[in-house]
């Protein structure tokens, strides 16, 4: 087992590829009582065409079936669910999936040793039948009527509706009500066969344990499973346009207050010379500090009465960096104007730069507190980038003022898509 | 974990001491009886306060000066709790352990009391900029409670339940309220707000406490003598029949409340039994029974919540789904609570219940806020601290879960129409 020293922070991380398939880290905190363990499946809502090692055609199958497999996953072959067995422990199981994939999770205080086992055994043991998938197309399309009520989620899809040709990020991940009515179980076999394997999974564990018994648990686990040789599945990968698809659309929905997504996209090929996680970090300051709470522009905006709530965001999505700013406003126009005109000018002081690279080291230091959010920021750490970072400070005290500049100037500000949510009642649009 | 008090002759501190986290944690509770017509003043009064200063008259200054203390947090909230209001100023910061200046600690400790007592106003009037920004943004939030249904439908709910009491009031206050504040009156709000407010401090952290202690009492001069009594509890008047209420909505799902009085609770019921009783009927997840009920045996709804507001004797049951399947939710609802109440509970029921009750506890053990939360809650009103509690759970048998059964009295069954059960 490798312990991964993680710099200027006084951290470690221990790393093992059990049985040379799948990857486990774990972070060890013998000041807390608990432990979260998260075993992660990388298929999510945006896989839905693959081929199988020596097939020539793409096999497509229908939008949510990640998060079907997900509810599904829970039954269990003796006819109890995953849910029963950790009622026995009083711990906390749950999965969630994402655009890129699945994660099951058991927060648990006591027998760590058999709840770890037995995430292992449900997650990586099938059960599925028709009766079963007919129950949870049910709950699926409540779940789903759930979402769809609130209006922020329809503004979100239909940005990146606005942003993307080809990408599947538009997408519920749950899936339309008639994609979950379509699934078979024929459909949900297939995919679970190919892809929920070790060789595409990654655990990770964080809490009170100890790394080399958590090792040794795991690798005997996979031991005793009869798994079928990986399928090398390859995933379908769309060629994206760098342009946007509409720079500006109108929906409506139920607010009170129009919403407006103002997003910028760069092709991540602009920045070809400059390190990944120095790249990640330098547009996380630069968005802070042109949009976030120090900059002049939400005060600006706030002052002239232009604005409720405004928050900016950044992504890496596949071959894309997107900068998104979220704004309430009920003057969407002027706001647009003032947001457009303020992506031509981006910059970075040398006094913001020192400033926000101090509050970003004590922020990395804080992170390490609560095992949730270390096992979620480890689960992206490795969805970007297959490992763990350990020299994150020595990255920020890096990164200087010249090649922020240089970044700023390879951002596309002019690629940009607006969407904006207007309230739906006519009266309030006469007042517009 | 150390567990102190410290009385000064107008606050109390309360401190833990704990190497378990880097962060530490401070709340300055400002508590007192809640006035309806209050509420409204005291949460923008709470907002203002946190917005600016006037060492630092604008946001980005605050937040500047926030972030030079190491990615500090200030922030501050209100909150009604049963006939009370709880108002808190929360204040996050780095243990000095891990950074070289030594002054740290002063200076950190120094910045939420420097903000309180320094507020940004002038010749008895709050800053007429800072005021209009956050005036503007109580009134938005107002009107952005329509957009979330389960938010609405708690609102409609008890509005339609008693729109007089206080339980049914919004900590926000209504638009009206809002529209009527002025720079001066929020200014001649803050004067009794400082004055006459119970007031505790609560921190948690890896500190010298004495130092601590020393740090604030050098900084906060909060000088009034307060001796009244909070009382926290409100009696909601029952009904003999219960009140069945049907709205309109634009929402795609029906969204269902039905709320209960609960009738002459014990306090053992009230902090201790209520919660057992929940886990087994509805909070304990997918094996509690509502959820069953209406998720695993009936695929009703995604799934189901229940709120235990035991400061205002009511509990509630919130479940979104499809209008055609309300009358049946309404039916199985009321099936378990009867359980419930004849005792038709399991030993398997009460060994999960108290085992996922014993695993929460644990959990929160792990959390600076729900700590400091236990910690307020039992200074305030006497409420059990986790490890109080933990013995209590071992305790609790079917007959106290049948007998708190009996004082659930259905009081309304609220239903927010979707679009399609528009009738």
């Amino acid at each position: 087992m490798k312990e991964i020293e993680l710099k200027g922070i006084k951290e470690t991380v221990y790393y093992e590829k059990i049985l040379n398939q799948m990857p486990l880290y774990i972070w060890k905190n013998e000041k807390v009582k608990g432990v979260f363990s998260a075993l992660c499946v990388e298929y999510g809502s945006i896989h839905q065409e693959f081929k199988l090692e020596g097939k020539n055609k793409y096999t497509k199958v229908p939008s949510g079936i990640a998060h079907f497999i997900e509810h599904l996953n829970f039954y269990e072959p003796d006819g109890t669910t995953a849910t029963d067995f950790y009622a026995k422990y009083g711990s906390e199981v749950n999965a969630f999936t994402t655009f890129n994939y699945t994660c099951y999770h058991v927060y648990s205080v006591k027998d760590v040793k058999s709840n770890v086992n037995h995430l292992l055994d449900f997650v990586l043991t099938p059960s599925f039948n028709k009766k079963m998938v007919n129950k949870e197309k049910n709950i699926i399309i409540e779940e789903l009527s759930m979402d769809q009520d609130l209006p922020e989620s329809n503004l979100y899809f239909t940005h990146y509706k606005n942003l993307f040709h080809k990408y599947k990020y538009s997408e519920q991940i749950t899936g339309k009500k008639e994609d979950v009515e379509n699934t078979t179980i024929e459909d949900i076999e297939l995919v679970y066969d190919t892809f929920y394997h070790p060789k595409n999974m990654f655990f990770i564990v964080t809490g009170n344990v100890n790394p080399y018994e958590i090792a040794k648990i795991t690798e005997e686990n996979l031991k005793k499973k009869k798994l079928p040789a990986y399928k090398n599945p390859k995933i379908k990968k769309y060629r994206e346009e760098s342009s946007i698809v509409s720079a500006y659309t109108e929906i409506e929905g139920n607010v009170e207050t129009p919403k407006v997504k103002i997003s910028i996209k760069t092709p991540l090929s602009n920045f070809k010379n400059i390190d990944e996680i120095e790249l990640r970090l330098m547009i996380s300051l630069v968005v802070n500090s042109n949009f976030g709470p120090t900059s002049d522009l939400k005060e600006y905006l706030m002052e002239k009465d232009l604005m409720n709530y405004m928050s900016a965001t950044r992504s890496f999505i596949s071959d894309y960096l997107i900068i998104t700013v979220n704004v309430e406003t009920k003057y969407p126009k002027e706001v647009i104007k003032i947001i457009k005109d303020q992506f031509k000018k981006l910059e970075m002081t040398e006094e913001n730069l020192r400033r926000k690279i101090h509050s970003s080291i004590a922020t990395l230091v804080l992170k390490y507190d609560d095992i949730m959010s270390v096992n979620n920021n480890m689960q992206a750490e490795y969805l970007a980038f297959k490992t763990i970072i350990d020299n994150e400070r020595e990255h920020l005290e890096n990164i200087n003022l010249t090649t922020i500049n240089k970044v700023i100037k390879k951002l596309d500000s002019k690629n940009m898509a607006v969407t904006v949510l207007n309230p739906t009642t006519k009266e309030e649009k006469k007042q517009k | 974990m150390e567990y102190q008090k410290y009385e000064m002759d107008t606050y109390t501190i309360y401190t833990i001491k704990t190497n378990k986290f880097k962060n530490c944690h401070m709340e300055i509770t400002f508590y007192d009886n809640a006035k309806k017509e209050e509420l409204g003043l005291r949460n923008f009064l709470v907002d203002m306060l946190c917005h600016s200063s006037k060492k630092y008259p604008r946001r980005k200054d605050l937040v500047i000066q926030l972030e030079e203390l190491y990615q500090s947090y200030f922030y501050g909230i209100s909150s009604k709790v049963g006939n009370m209001v709880v108002s808190s100023f929360v204040y996050d910061f780095l243990n000095p352990e891990f950074v070289s200046e030594s002054t740290y600690l002063e200076e950190a400790l120094k910045f939420p009391f420097e903000i309180l007592e320094n507020p940004n106003c002038s010749e008895n009037a709050f800053d007429e900029r800072s005021f209009k920004i956050i005036k503007k943004r109580i009134l938005t939030d107002i009107d952005s409670i329509k957009e979330n249904p389960t938010n609405y439908a708690f609102r409609r709910a008890l509005f339609n339940m008693d729109k007089d009491s206080i339980t049914a009031a919004s900590v926000l206050g209504t638009k009206e309220e809002i529209l009527k504040i002025t720079p001066s009156s929020l200014y001649e709000y803050y004067e009794k707000f400082y004055k006459k407010s119970l007031c505790n401090i609560y921190i948690i952290g890896d500190l010298d406490m004495e130092q601590v202690v020393e740090i604030i009492r050098k900084n906060f001069h909060n000088n009034c003598l307060k001796n009244h009594q909070v009382q926290p509890f409100v009696e909601n008047k029952t009904r003999r029949k219960e009140l069945v209420v049907k709205e309109k909505s634009p929402f795609s799902q029906s969204n269902l409340v039905l709320g209960f009085n609960l009738e002459k609770l014990t306090k053992e019921e009230m902090f201790t039994t209520l919660y057992f009783f929940d886990e087994i009927l509805c909070a304990g997840g997918l094996k509690a029974k509502v959820y069953n009920a209406l998720r695993e045996e009936n695929q009703l709804c995604y799934s189901v919540s229940s709120i235990n507001s035991k400061y205002d004797h009511m509990y509630y049951i919130y479940v979104g789904l499809d209008h055609k399947n309300v009358a049946l939710a309404i039916k199985l609802i009321k099936k378990c609570i009867k359980e419930m109440a004849q005792g038709k509970i399991s030993e398997e029921e009460m060994n999960l219940a108290r085992r996922q009750l014993e695993t929460s506890l644990e959990v929160v053990t792990d959390n600076q806020n729900s700590l400091i939360n236990n910690y307020t809650f039992h200074s305030i009103v006497g409420a059990p601290l986790y490890d109080e509690l933990k013995e209590s759970y071992k305790k609790i048998t079917i007959k106290d879960l049948k007998n708190l059964g009996k004082k659930l009295k259905l009081n309304f069954i609220y239903e927010l129409q979707s679009k399609e059960g528009e009738e």
